[in-house]
This record gives structure tokens, C-alpha cells and sequence, in this order.
């Protein structure tokens, strides 16, 4: 008997099939079933909570011959990524995954990966950095590699984990982008907890992921080609800025493929970058990355039934960062109230990365609204609908008010 | 007073003469600020003088009429390269027969930056006439200045202080006094141990050790510099990928070549075609002949002497200073068909050569 009792016959019917089937299973096991479908020839592993779920599914697909794969267990993280980087530089199509310090670890291996542009996909399972040790999620480890050309993204649910993999393979092998893309999945939340979601059929997945070509950067005895040569101020700038187009083109490559995507399997995300909920005529939009969605929506939907002027809109691509939207949906709002799952000290006014973002992308609206930012949830600590409530709360009472008396609340901390 | 600028560089050989250029270079800033005036000094980072041999360079920029504040250089702070010098000095004269920097410019005459009427200062044992068989020429005059002395080859740890550092600042007083007078330079070498002993060498160079001949436009040897083709964000392979060497192939914008001051030379009639000195070589310089010997690609060669010192046969491959050798800047000669074509005239060469040949290791004699 298989190790995958409970979805073996789930999974041949995918494989074999035409029609979607429904399982129960981690956001883990959800990029699992994907990178079974994507097809993946390597990967490589080294056990971290809450990543290592992926890896434990990914080794059962293999085991139980759903998937062929070259399935490489590391030394450590650093080692994780160069193999897949130069997996990746022979024409394999590659995952590879960390959380918190390992993928801190495993940093200038993952520079490498994006400045010789190959299209490889990672899970980021957000953790905490240590010290001290928590398992819990902060998004500060991916945050790390934000401004050195991987995409990131981040998912609030098992099935957008499993259709946003496809996506991610989609968009990075693109020629026009050739960057690797940064899954990020909330630590516990997302990781670990079990939900229904659909399995497409891997005959669909065909027709909307092609073969990865990397065409004449293809490293192989037939062409032969030189990789990151020694160049110093002669060629970097040039270099640097082949990754700025790179990343420029995927704002318009990701929307290809979303739009292909509904096409094909019947999912229809709307907006790829963000996901607006009751924002239209909304006074005092929150905005947030990854499960903390869940409760903010349950929050809105309360408030609207008292008649509060309440929205929300996640940021699912934080890279390329979506600048037309943001301007687009929170510019009409008069309170912007950000939620940062992390911090970055010392930066322009004490708060989070996504709030010091948006406020830089509203800084070209037309109307500028005012803006406020809670920093919660660091470590795994819950943010529930109460706590989303309490937020919505003081950002009217600053809509009331007309004016920005704390910037940067620090929510629920003890003092 | 008007604010002068003067623009200083020393070519030296990686790893060789790294702490000679830098003793030297800084001698020159305290020099001038013992004078008065604002100076400062910077390397040319992407050489990575830690490699063996390779032409490496250092600037010095002295700002004189503005006090001693280097706030005067601001315009000269934070630089690759200045865009020219007033007086470039040359540790090594088998630089002379070229510069290839660690950066993709190809090879550069040793006085590309220098300006017209500037000066050119060797250290060498040859006059300014045996030193122009080596050196390019060019559209606009210049001096060339001969320093009288032994090439000074310390290695990676080493600093010989064997008086070239005094030697080169008396010079530099006698044929660029606006740069750095006498009076300055004696200030300086009093400030260091054994001042007796420094200050009489650059007096002696300034007295009797500078040669000077000025060179008109057209002497020298033909070579026409082209900057390679460096190509834009739009034109190059994705990731800054480059199309490999296909297999027998040599990398034509890279030689390498300039970085040696001594070449194998091989006594192909005692050779055993052993294969060692091909296997060995770090830069894969061997080209295999039909008839089973190994030939020296010497444009590829950066002089390490490896191949001389796994040689099995004493006196088989030598190890010969460059200068011996009227080639260079890209065309080198071949010694297999030398060979080929007058056995007995290499046969005769080579004996010519063996009493000059370095001692590479003891073992063999």
C-alpha cells in the first residue's frame, strides 16, 4: 500500500484524466501536488519547519512513483540552492524551499540564482528569524531578497498555493523574465492546517505550462557558453539592468498568465496582483499579505453589517510590486491601514516594509489618504477577526478624526 | 596662487611588486604633503594585484596652490582611472611590452594615459634607446626617463626595500620638480628609519642614475590599440552569460600574456615528450604538435615557470627574461617552427640563451 492511501486514487485520476478532483491537505501538500504536475526533474531538500511539509510530500510523490524526479537531500541550505541553481542551468526544471534562518543561510546562493536568471521556484515558508527561536511566521525572511530580483508572492489559501506554483512556473521560465519566483507561505497557517482544494488534471497543466527552454543559455557539451564571468564595472551595470527590464516585463507576463490560467482550469483570481474585497465605495481600506486575509474579511463583513465603510485588499505580488493598483484602489480611501507581519527598523517612519511601500506608491496619487500601520502577528502570534475589528476601529476613529495621531502602532504588545 | 593637478601612475607586477607600488605611491602623498599640499592615492581595484604577474596599476593626484585640505581632489576621489597622467612610472620594464589589465580592455600600450609631453619613468638596467624596441609608438611626443637600477621582485608577503622606492622619488625630482621637489623628498625619507642611507639613494638617482630621451611621434614599435567592443544590456546574453571556447580554441579577448616577465624557451632536440610540462601548465599554454612535441602558445603564457620546473631533462625548457625577446603586445614568436625550419640557428639561439635562463630549481643543476 501506497503512502498516499488516502489520495491514491485521487492523484492516478489527476495524472491519468481529464477532470479536476478534490482532496484534503496542507498548503504544503498543495505545492506538492503542483510540482507533480509542473512535472519537476529536480529538487533538492533540507528539512525546516514549516517548509519541510513540502519536501515530505514532494519525497512521497516520488516514492509512489507519481512523480519522476531527481530528489537531492543536501548538506544544508546554501548547498540546497546551488543545486538546484545549476540543475536549473542545465535545462531542469527545479524547486527548492527554506524557511526563516535557512533561508538566510543560504543567501548568496539565492542572489545567484536571480543575477544569472534562472526560473527557479521556491517556497518561502514564512518563519520567524531567530533569535530568539520561533516557529511561528514573519515575512522578514522573504523579505530579505526583495530588492535582488526574485518575484514574490504571497498566498492565503491551499488552492491558490497549488494554482499559483503552476503561475509561478509559467512567469519565471517566460523568456521576457527568466527570474526566479518566491512562493510565501504563512508558517502554521497555511502550512499546516488542512483544507479541501482541487487538483487539476495534469492534461490541463500541459497546455498551459510549456517545456522550460532556456534556449541558447542552455549549459550542455552542444553549447558551450561561459556563466557569470569575472566582469567588474565593466558589465554590471549593464547586467543589473537587463534584471530591471526582466522584472518590469513580468508585471505584463503575469497577467498573461493569469488571464491563460482562467481559461484553462476555470479559475478566474481577477485583479493577479491584488485581491480587493468591499473596497469600492470603502472609507478605510486595510491591507495585508497571506492568512491574515481570513479574519481582516470576517472583520469587514461584520462592520459592513453595522454599516461601517470597511474594505480590504491582500497584496499577493509584493515583486514586481503593484503600483498602479495600490494607487488605483486605496487613493479614493481616506484612512490606508497597513498590517505588516514583519518590521524593518530604522526605516522611514519605524514601521513595516509593506506600509513603508505603499506609502512610497501613494506618494504619485492624486489624492493622497491618510495612512496608519499595525505591526502583529510577529512569531505566529494569531491576528483574529476581534483583532482585525479593533484595528478597523481606530482607523475610523483617525477617518474622524481627519488626522494620523500614532502612525505605527505596535498591536497587542505587552508593555 | 593657482591650483595645479598633477596625475601620477605606477604600473608594477601583480603580487611581485604590490608593497613596492604601494610604498611608493603613498611615499609620494606624504612627500607632497611635507610640501604642503593636498595628495592622494588609489589602486586600480579590478587588476586583483594578488595574481601573479599581472600588470597592475596604482595613481597618485597631487593638488598643489591649495593648502594641504584634500577637499581640492574632490573631483579626483572615488575613480576607476583618472582619464590621463602627467608622469607614469614603470616598475618592470617587460611591462613596456604591454598591459592587460584584469578588466576585458585588451592590450593597452604601457603610455595610453599618458599625456602629450609627459613623462614615461622606467627602472631598468637598459638605456631609453634598447627600452623604444619594446615600447609602441605613438601620435604625440613624450620623455622617456630611465631609472638605472635592478628590477625590484619582492613576492605576495615581501617588501625587499632595496632603495628602488628613494630611487624613483630622486628621479621623479630631477625630471618633475613642479611634481615633487628634492627638498620634499629628503623631507620624507628623513621621516623613516635609516633616513641616511634612503636620502643618499635618491640623491644618487638625481645625480647620476636618470637617462632621458624624448621620443617623437612615430618611434617606436607599430601597435594600434582598439578598445574592445563592450556590448550594451540589449546586445549581451541574458544574465551576462558568454559564448564559450569551442574545444582547441583560445580565448581571443583574453590572453593574459603580458602578465610574465620571464618565458619558457624549450630545447625541443633533448625533449622526451613526456607530456609533463602540458599537463602541468595552469593555463593550458601547450599545443600538442604532430609529431608529438608540446609548443608553447607563449601570447597565453603568464610566466610561472611550472612547466621548466616539472621538466624531467635539466636545461630542456628555460625560463628567459622577457626583454631578451623583441615580441610582444599580442604576436609572439614560435618556437616549434623555429625549430622546424633551422634546427642548427635555434640550436644556436638557444645555447645563447641558457647563460641567461633563471635558475628555477636547484634540484636539476
Amino acid at each position: 500500500m501506497s503512502v498516499s492511501v488516502l489520495e491514491s486514487k485521487r492523484l492516478e485520476a489527476v495524472l491519468k484524466g481529464d477532470e479536476e478532483v478534490e482532496v484534503v491537505g496542507t498548503g504544503t501538500d498543495a505545492m506538492a501536488y503542483a510540482l507533480m504536475l509542473a512535472d519537476i526533474d529536480v529538487t533538492s531538500a533540507y528539512p525546516i519547519r514549516p517548509y519541510g511539509g513540502v519536501m515530505q510530500t514532494v519525497s512521497k510523490l516520488i516514492a509512489d512513483g507519481y512523480l519522476k524526479a531527481e530528489y537531492i537531500v543536501a548538506a544544508h541550505e546554501h548547498d540546497q540552492f546551488e543545486i538546484v541553481k545549476h540543475a536549473s542551468a542545465v535545462g531542469a526544471r527545479t524547486f527548492v524551499g527554506s524557511s526563516g534562518v535557512g533561508w538566510l543561510l543560504a543567501i548568496e546562493a539565492i542572489v545567484v540564482i536571480s543575477t544569472d536568471r534562472y526560473p527557479v521556484v521556491a517556497l518561502i515558508g514564512n518563519r520567524a528569524l531567530d533569535d530568539p527561536g520561533a516557529y511561528g511566521v514573519e515575512h522578514n525572511d522573504a523579505l530579505m531578497v526583495r530588492d535582488v530580483g526574485w518575484l514574490l508572492v504571497w498566498v492565503d489559501t491551499a488552492q491558490e498555493a497549488l494554482d499559483t506554483t503552476l503561475i509561478a512556473y509559467r512567469v519565471a521560465e517566460d523568456p521576457r523574465v527568466m527570474l526566479p519566483v518566491g512562493i510565501s507561505m504563512d508558517g502554521a497557517f497555511l502550512t499546516h492546517s488542512e483544507h479541501v482544494f482541487k487538483i487539476p488534471p495534469k492534461s490541463k497543466v500541459q497546455k498551459f505550462l510549456p517545456p522550460y527552454d532556456l534556449g541558447n543559455r542552455k549549459l550542455h557539451p552542444s553549447n558551450v557558453i561561459s556563466v557569470a564571468p569575472q566582469v567588474n564595472e565593466d558589465w554590471v551595470t549593464e547586467i543589473r539592468k537587463q534584471m530591471d527590464e526582466a522584472m518590469k516585463n513580468a508585471r505584463k507576463v503575469i497577467v498573461e498568465a493569469y488571464r491563460d490560467f482562467a481559461k484553462i482550469f476555470g479559475r478566474d483570481y481577477g485583479n493577479p496582483f491584488v485581491e480587493p474585497y468591499m473596497v469600492e465605495d470603502a472609507d478605510v481600506i486595510m491591507v495585508g499579505m497571506g492568512t491574515v486575509s481570513r479574519p481582516i474579511k470576517e472583520a469587514v463583513r461584520r462592520l459592513r453589517a453595522k454599516g461601517e465603510k470597511v474594505g480590504f485588499l491582500r497584496i499577493r505580488w509584493f515583486r514586481p510590486f503593484p503600483t498602479e493598483d495600490i494607487i488605483h484602489y486605496l487613493s479614493g480611501a481616506k484612512v490606508v491601514a497597513v498590517v505588516d507581519r514583519d518590521y524593518s527598523f530604522g526605516s522611514p517612519f519605524d514601521g513595516g516594509a509593506v506600509y513603508t511601500e505603499i506609502r512610497s506608491a501613494l506618494y504619485e496619487a492624486e489624492h493622497r489618504p491618510l495612512i496608519i500601520n499595525f505591526i502583529g502577528g510577529l512569531g505566529g502570534r494569531e491576528i483574529t477577526y476581534n483583532d482585525a475589528i479593533n484595528m478597523f476601529n481606530i482607523a475610523l476613529d483617525t477617518a474622524r478624526k481627519g488626522k494620523v495621531e500614532q502612525r505605527v502602532i505596535w498591536y497587542g504588545v505587552r508593555e | 596662487m593657482s591650483v595645479s593637478i598633477y596625475t601620477l601612475e605606477i604600473i608594477y607586477r601583480g603580487i611581485h611588486q604590490r608593497h613596492l607600488a604601494r610604498n611608493l605611491a603613498r611615499g609620494i602623498v606624504y612627500a607632497a604633503r611635507m610640501e604642503g599640499n593636498a595628495a592622494l592615492s588609489y589602486q586600480r581595484y579590478g587588476d586583483d594585484p594578488e595574481r601573479d604577474g599581472v600588470p597592475a596599476k596604482y595613481f597618485v593626484v597631487i593638488a598643489k596652490g591649495a593648502g594641504s585640505s584634500e577637499d581640492v581632489l574632490d573631483a579626483e576621489a572615488a575613480r576607476v582611472e583618472p582619464d590621463f597622467v602627467d608622469v607614469s612610472i614603470v616598475l618592470d620594464d617587460t611591462i613596456l611590452k604591454g598591459v592587460e589589465s584584469w578588466a576585458w580592455q585588451g592590450i593597452q600600450p604601457v603610455h595610453l594615459k599618458l599625456r602629450p609631453n609627459g613623462l614615461l619613468i622606467v627602472v631598468s638596467k637598459k638605456n631609453p634607446e634598447e627600452l623604444l624596441r619594446f615600447i609602441p609608438a605613438r601620435d604625440s611626443p613624450y620623455k622617456l626617463v630611465v631609472v638605472q637600477g635592478e628590477r625590484s621582485i619582492g613576492d605576495f608577503w615581501t617588501f625587499p626595500d632595496d632603495g628602488t622606492v628613494e630611487r624613483v622619488l630622486g628621479a621623479i625630482a630631477k625630471v618633475a620638480p613642479d611634481v615633487l621637489s628634492l627638498d620634499g623628498v629628503k623631507r620624507f625619507l628623513q621621516s623613516l628609519d635609516k633616513p641616511d642611507v634612503r636620502v643618499n639613494r635618491a640623491v644618487e638617482a638625481y645625480q647620476a642614475l636618470v637617462r632621458l630621451r624624448e621620443v617623437k611621434p612615430g618611434e617606436g614599435i607599430p601597435y594600434k590599440y582598439e578598445p574592445p567592443h563592450l556590448p550594451g544590456y540589449k546586445d549581451m546574453m541574458i544574465g551576462g552569460a558568454i559564448p564559450g571556447l569551442k574545444p582547441n580554441q583560445r580565448n581571443p579577448l583574453f590572453t593574459g600574456g603580458t602578465a610574465k616577465h620571464y618565458r619558457p624557451v624549450i630545447n625541443f632536440d633533448k625533449c622526451t615528450k613526456c607530456t609533463l610540462c602540458w599537463e602541468y601548465c595552469p593555463d593550458s599554454v601547450f599545443d600538442p604538435t604532430p609529431d608529438g612535441y608540446f609548443n608553447p602558445a607563449l601570447a597565453y603564457c603568464k610566466g610561472c615557470g611550472i612547466c621548466a620546473e616539472v621538466c624531467p631533462v635539466p636545461d630542456t625548457i628555460i625560463m628567459v627574461d622577457e626583454l631578451e625577446f623583441e615580441d610582444g603586445y599580442g604576436k609572439f614568436i614560435d618556437e616549434y617552427r623555429m625549430w622546424k625550419e633551422n634546427r642548427e640557428g635555434y640550436r644556436k639561439w638557444f645555447e645563447s640563451l641558457l647563460p641567461k635562463a633563471q635558475i628555477i630549481s636547484a634540484r636539476k643543476r
